[in-house]
């Protein structure tokens, strides 16, 4: 019987540790429970941020209560450091309570990684990093521009610095959150007469940036994230600017990141659509005994689809936490000139087609859904509505156009010799 | 001449006459190796050029950039690569390894042309 107890002590230190600033690393289990008291919060208010298209307020500070926004900050900066498969499933487990709440969850995770992987080496980065843990701070992104026709790795802004000093301008389209963030991080071209792609990526906190609201964001689905367009003032100092190209920091980091935690946000509404209609079929079921309901295929079919897409997205957060090792282990050994533009090229062709295969099945699935729950499934207020998540989905293809990423994708499938390499 | 004269003025202690013949034998055999194997060098970077100009989409004139520029400093992207690789083997009638494909090998014309030079003459011996 005093094992336990001993245990109990050792949690209670843990807790005392909390009350002085300091946090030990929690494991992902923990971590998830944590993901799903939130998600728990971000249900009881979904229907209302997709009603009146506001920002998911409620899940955002259960988010910050949780400490969830340092989830992927590694330990020696004060974080968790959950590994991308982790911070995938904490997506997931948001994503059946409220998609705008647990898209915006993968926003600011992909935004995380950029100043982990591109900043620690530079001391402002570093004590900025310290104030995300501490603050729980929630990080944005301006990286489209109007006038450069949707292609985020170009900028017409750029950065001019005087004395080691910078003000900028955007013209942002589209910023998810960005009213309700505390740092957003900007694209821009590298200086005054730099080409539209030497671009570099700053980290501007709230205090150095303006935003002024343009448009409004009154759309089909993801109601939630505020994704209205702004025009952006920043001023800062040079260290505010990650050193590496943006070109880099993309390819490395923001895409891989992005794409699996979108595609985990569609997997986990998908499933919770599933698990509506697999509700109802059961009860269907009950009501009928030894007879299966005429939706019985759909129901099949609905799970076989979700099951292949959390393989494939299995495959692509694998590759990706494989091809970051092996950079890491690169960059110990010296520079990355020689590593082989196959395994890049192939790794973004994997994303690009994991975005394509997720965004297009989770539509597929839902619509099953919504033919196995009938009625129930199409009034909005019923245990077994999936309008909603019909409509939240159907921002997937358009989250960076499908037909730009299949375009895209023919183009990096050029380079590999076998296209659909083997088991 | 004009490297002979340089390693003379930056040379503040005797040099026999023996190291500047050297040297001088040594600039010219290099040359001669160069155009012997080659044939004409120059000619391939003009190709080379040439594909640069229809498929690599740089941010500024290829004629603005030396054989030693950096290309990917001029804008040269990982798609554009991809097009960049295909025109080259498609010309040299070559097929560059996975291996060889990094960043170095796409980092100027200079490296693209000894790369070009020795996947020639391994894949013409095979």
């Amino acid at each position: 019987m005093n094992a336990p107890v001993q245990e109990l002590d050792a949690a209670e230190c843990v807790g005392q540790a909390n009350a002085h600033g300091t946090h030990a690393p929690r494991s992902e289990s923990e971590l998830l429970d944590a993901a799903r008291r939130v998600s728990a919060v971000a249900a009881k208010h979904a229907d209302s941020v997709d009603r009146e298209a506001r920002f998911p307020a409620e899940a955002v500070a259960a988010m910050r209560a949780e400490r969830l926004f340092s989830a992927m900050i590694p330990a020696e900066h004060g974080g968790d450091g959950l590994p991308l498969t982790g911070v995938a499933r904490l997506c997931e487990a948001l994503a059946q309570g409220c998609a705008s709440a647990a898209m915006i969850y993968a926003m600011h995770q992909s935004q995380v990684v950029c100043i982990v992987n591109h900043g620690a080496n530079v001391p402002w980065q570093r004590a900025f990093l310290a104030r995300m843990v501490d603050e729980q701070l929630l990080l944005a992104s301006a990286t489209s521009e109007e006038n450069i026709g949707g292609n985020m790795r170009t900028s017409a802004c750029a950065v001019d610095l005087v004395d080691g000093a910078f003000n900028i301008e955007k013209m942002a389209p589209t910023i998810s959150y960005g009213t309700y963030s505390d740092c957003i991080l900007v694209t821009a071209r590298r200086h005054p007469e730099a080409p539209p792609s030497d671009q570099v990526l700053i980290v501007a906190p709230r205090e150095t940036l303006t935003l002024e609201s343009r448009g409004t964001w009154d759309t089909l689905g993801m109601r939630g994230t505020c994704s209205e367009g702004h025009r952006l003032t920043a001023s800062g100092t040079a260290d505010q600017i990650l050193p590496d190209a943006f070109a880099k920091i993309a390819d490395e980091s923001m895409l891989p990141v992005s794409h699996t935690l979108w595609s985990s946000v569609w997997t986990g509404i998908a499933s919770d659509a599933v698990n509506r209609a697999h509700q109802f079929f059961r009860n269907q079921a009950r009501g009928k005994p030894g007879a299966l309901p005429p939706s019985a295929s759909r129901l099949a079919q609905a799970v076989t689809l979700v099951k292949m897409m959390q393989a494939r997205l299995r495959e692509s957060l694998a590759n990706v936490e494989a091809a970051s090792a092996a950079r890491a282990a690169r960059q110990s050994t010296g520079d990355d000139a020689d590593a082989p533009l196959t395994a890049s090229i192939g790794i973004n062709a994997d994303l690009n087609m994991l975005k394509l295969a997720i965004s297009q099945s989770a539509i597929q699935v839902v619509q099953e859904t919504l033919m196995i729950c009938g009625m129930a499934g199409y009034k909005n207020d019923t245990p077994y509505s999936v309008g909603r998540h019909l409509r939240d989905l159907h921002s997937a293809p358009l989250m960076i156009s499908n037909d730009r990423i299949e375009l895209n994708t023919a183009n990096l499938l050029l380079a590999q010799r076998s296209a659909t390499g083997t088991l | 001449l004009r490297e002979i004269d340089f390693t003379r003025r930056n040379t503040t202690a005797f040099v026999p006459l023996h190291t500047l013949s050297e040297a001088l034998n040594a600039v010219v055999s290099e040359r001669c190796t160069v155009g012997q194997v080659t044939g004409e060098p120059d000619k391939m970077k003009t190709e080379l050029r040439r594909i640069l100009a229809e498929s690599a989409r740089l941010d500024v004139s290829i004629d603005s950039l030396s054989d030693s520029d950096d290309l990917y400093a001029a804008g040269l992207s990982s798609l554009a690569t991809v097009h960049v690789m295909l025109a080259i083997e498609d010309e040299f009638g070559i097929e560059i390894p996975d291996h060889m494909l990094t960043r170095r090998l796409f980092s100027s014309v200079d490296s693209l042309a000894a790369a070009v030079e020795e996947l020639r003459r391994s894949q013409a011996d095979a």
